[in-house]
């Protein structure tokens, strides 16, 4: 195991993630993207904590931190669409367009 | 030097900081809120402009002194490359005392104070009390600050600043489309000569590389000037005497443009007071005066001057035999006066004389024509109305008005004993001195028309039978206040006494000094004592003319033979048409089509061409996230791709 297949596998996920967060009509499954994104951040961080490149301590720290900061992230946007649901029962991303400026 | 000045430089600084600290306070706070409070603050700012260059200018004019004092300068721009000394052109602020500047900075501060007291009353049930005692205060400044210039450049920016506030104090009563009109007129004609003004400046920049006055009159300069090869035939020392003198011509209101002038009076009268007196109009020949070496070096500048300044004169007092307003036979005199004054500086080449004539004319026609116009704001107040026709016998009810206006009449018609017969027999003795004989004889029959027309027009103003119009007013209209007639009384005690500064135990004290700072050529032999007999005998005779011709019942057709005369010999209907035909007929269309053409289709294209590009980014804002999220994703792509190259080539990598 070295640090490139880390990065590799890192550089999946994430494009998976972006795939996922551009292509899925479903909020959720875009949300799903997003965390996939993130992790694949995480990952690179790990990954070169373990290697040496940067402090040891570091890696995990911030890793600690974004995941911390991704779950209250998910809360926040999670309870968007559930009151999403509630109102309109329609949860597709190319129908949200209500936040675009007036034109 | 400067330590010889003592408290006085410092004070000299606040002659012209009174005012422009009392137009600056009326300007920003007062003119609005209380203009009556306004009106007391520039009254007490131009006094103590006032009091203090009197102060100032006594105990210097009785010093000796060869060359201007200059008791404060600032440098105030710079232009060319630094440290290359011979590329480098300083201008400078800063005020240049000699005999001339102390008598115009006296001359000046003192009658607008007294035009301040004297508007206090006149304009107390004006709507625009406080911007006319905003406006009139800068204009003192303005004149202040060009008198006392220590720097051409200064003297231009001073001299614009005139115009500036002459066009909006003509302008005053801005609903009347008359004034509007004058003053348009007045700033575009002076504008038109102030071109010829700033040319001669920059010629003189561009050859002396100093414009100080003290730099700009020294003998080395004009032997400078006068060795440096000039264009066409003509010396630069002439070219620059010659550009300074148009652009003395519009503003001294010289023949054939001195048509601005009789349309002022559009203004308030106390305005006209001031413009016609202290302020605007001599602003040229202060011009002329200050740089009267330079011109005494050139026969073409001086011959121009000269006859220009007797055309002027002869033609004036002629027109001015025909009009019928009060303000406007007025406003003739003065530029029949001017040609005067312009026509002596003219004369000047021979000797110190004429100059002297020339400064002291401008010094007690000063007096008079303000006192003139004071009285003449005294009758049209009284009565609502400038036209001659409709006046008569007015000296019964305005007594003391009728003795002073009568005191400025003899004195301009050049009685002895009047303070105008002093500088007119200089101006006349001068001129006969240098041995133009002819012109002498010229300016002396004008001064016989000069006071046939103002005897003409204080006969009939002020005696003869009392007009119906006229009769119906109440009693009570007539108002000879305190405010009102202080300024006049003090002066007419001015117009009667100034002539005699010229007197032998003046002279002791000041007079000859007072000009002594020019360095210029002595005077010759004396004029025969007859021309002097004869200037008195043509005044009188001018004087008893009128008499008879207008004592008796009124006619008011005026011959057609004099139709011509009457308007101006239609000068003003060629300036308007010329008017017409080039800013309406050709430069409007052109400007419009410019302006339409170019300027508007040049910004117009702009709006398009971001129109264009907008109906297609507009349809990339559509609201959805992931279009937002793909565009930002390939722009990061984009990015990376860029910093990557970038780092690859300084080796970074």
């Amino acid at each position: 195991m070295n640090l490139a297949s880390l990065l590799l596998v890192s550089a999946l996920l994430f494009g998976i993630g972006l795939f996922g967060f551009l292509a899925r009509r479903n909020i959720i499954a875009a949300l799903i993207g997003i965390e996939l994104m993130l992790n694949a951040s995480i990952i690179n961080l790990v990954a070169f904590s373990r290697f040496g490149h940067t402090d040891a301590a570091a890696g995990p720290v911030f890793a600690l931190f974004i995941i911390a900061i991704t779950s209250a992230e998910m809360a926040v946007a999670l309870a968007l669409v559930v009151s999403l649901h509630r109102k309109s029962h329609d949860l597709r991303l190319e129908n949200l367009t209500k936040l675009r400026d007036v034109q | 030097m400067n330590d010889s000045l003592g408290w006085s430089s410092q004070a000299s600084l606040w002659i012209l900081l009174l005012p422009f600290c009392a137009f600056v306070v009326n300007g920003i706070f007062l003119g609005h809120r209380s203009p009556k409070l306004a009106a007391g603050l520039a009254t007490l700012a131009t006094a103590g402009s006032a009091l203090l260059s009197i102060c100032i200018a006594i105990p210097l004019l009785q010093v000796k002194f060869l060359q201007g004092i200059i008791p404060w300068s600032f440098e105030w721009l710079q232009i060319g490359i630094e440290n290359s000394p011979q590329a480098e052109f300083q201008i400078s602020m800063g005020m240049y005392l000699d005999g001339l500047s102390l008598v115009m900075l006296c001359l000046v501060s003192f009658l607008s104070f007294l035009v301040h007291f004297y508007s206090l009353a006149y304009m107390q049930e004006d709507k625009g009390l406080g911007r006319f005692f905003t406006l009139l205060p800068l204009f003192t400044f303005a004149m202040l600050g060009m008198v006392a210039a220590s720097n051409l450049v200064q003297i231009f920016v001073f001299w614009e600043l005139v115009g500036a506030c002459s066009y909006f104090l003509i302008g005053f009563w801005f609903h009347k489309p008359s004034a509007i009109r004058a003053s348009k007129k007045a700033f575009w004609i002076t504008s038109f000569s102030d071109v010829f003004f700033l040319a001669g400046l920059l010629l003189l920049a561009v050859e002396t590389r100093d414009l100080n006055i003290a730099h700009l009159i020294s003998a080395e300069t004009i032997q400078q000037l006068l060795q440096s090869p000039g264009f066409w035939g003509i010396s630069r020392l002439s070219w620059a005497a010659m550009l300074l003198l148009i652009g003395a011509w519009g503003k001294s209101a010289l023949f054939p443009l001195h048509i601005w002038l009789p349309d002022a009076m559009e203004g308030p009268t106390p305005v006209s007071s001031l413009l016609h007196s202290a302020t605007m109009v001599v602003a040229g020949v202060f011009l002329m005066a200050r740089f009267t070496p330079l011109l005494q070096n050139s026969q073409i500048a001086m011959t121009v001057t000269m006859t220009a300044g007797l055309t002027t004169a002869a033609f004036a007092a002629l027109v001015a035999c025909f009009q019928w307003d009060i303000k406007r036979i007025l406003a003739f005199s003065t530029v029949s006066q001017l040609g005067y004054m312009l026509f002596a500086l003219g004369c000047s080449g021979a000797g110190l004389l004429a100059y002297q004539a020339s400064v002291f004319h401008i010094f007690t026609h000063a007096f008079a024509k303000c006192m003139l116009f004071l009285c003449a704001g005294v009758v049209i107040h009284s009565i609502h109305f400038n036209d001659l026709r409709k006046m008569g016998g007015l000296g019964k009810t305005l007594p003391l008005t009728c003795i002073a206006f009568w005191i400025g009449v003899l004195s301009l018609s050049g009685v002895p004993g009047f303070s105008g017969f002093f500088s007119k027999e200089a101006i006349v003795q001068a001129a006969w001195n240098s041995s133009y004989h002819w012109q002498a004889v010229t300016a002396v029959m004008v001064g016989g028309i000069s006071s046939f027309y103002l005897a003409r027009l204080a006969l009939l103003t002020f005696h003869g039978p009392t007009d119906q119009n006229q009769s119906k007013l109440s009693p009570s209209k007539y108002k000879e206040s305190f405010v009102w007639m202080t300024p006049i009384v003090i002066l007419a005690a001015l117009t009667l006494g100034a002539g005699w500064l010229s007197h032998q135990w003046f002279e002791k004290q000041f007079y000859i000094k007072l000009f002594d700072s020019l360095s210029l050529g002595e005077n010759h032999a004396a004029a025969p004592a007859a021309l002097v007999y004869v200037a008195i005998a043509v005044a009188g005779l001018g004087l008893l003319l009128a008499l008879a011709i207008f004592r008796g019942p009124r006619r008011h057709k005026l011959p057609t033979w004099s139709h011509p005369l009457q308007n101006g010999l239609y000068l003003d209907t060629l300036a308007e048409t010329m008017y017409q035909l080039v800013f309406h007929k050709f430069l409007g269309p052109l400007f419009y089509a410019f302006d339409k053409w170019i300027i508007d289709a040049a910004v117009n294209s702009c709006n398009q061409i971001f129109h264009f590009f907008a109906r297609y980014m507009r349809q990339w804002h559509n609201g959805q996230v992931q279009r937002y999220a793909f565009v930002s994703a390939i722009g990061f792509v984009f990015l990376f791709i860029i910093a990557h190259f970038f780092l690859t080539q300084s080796g970074m990598r």
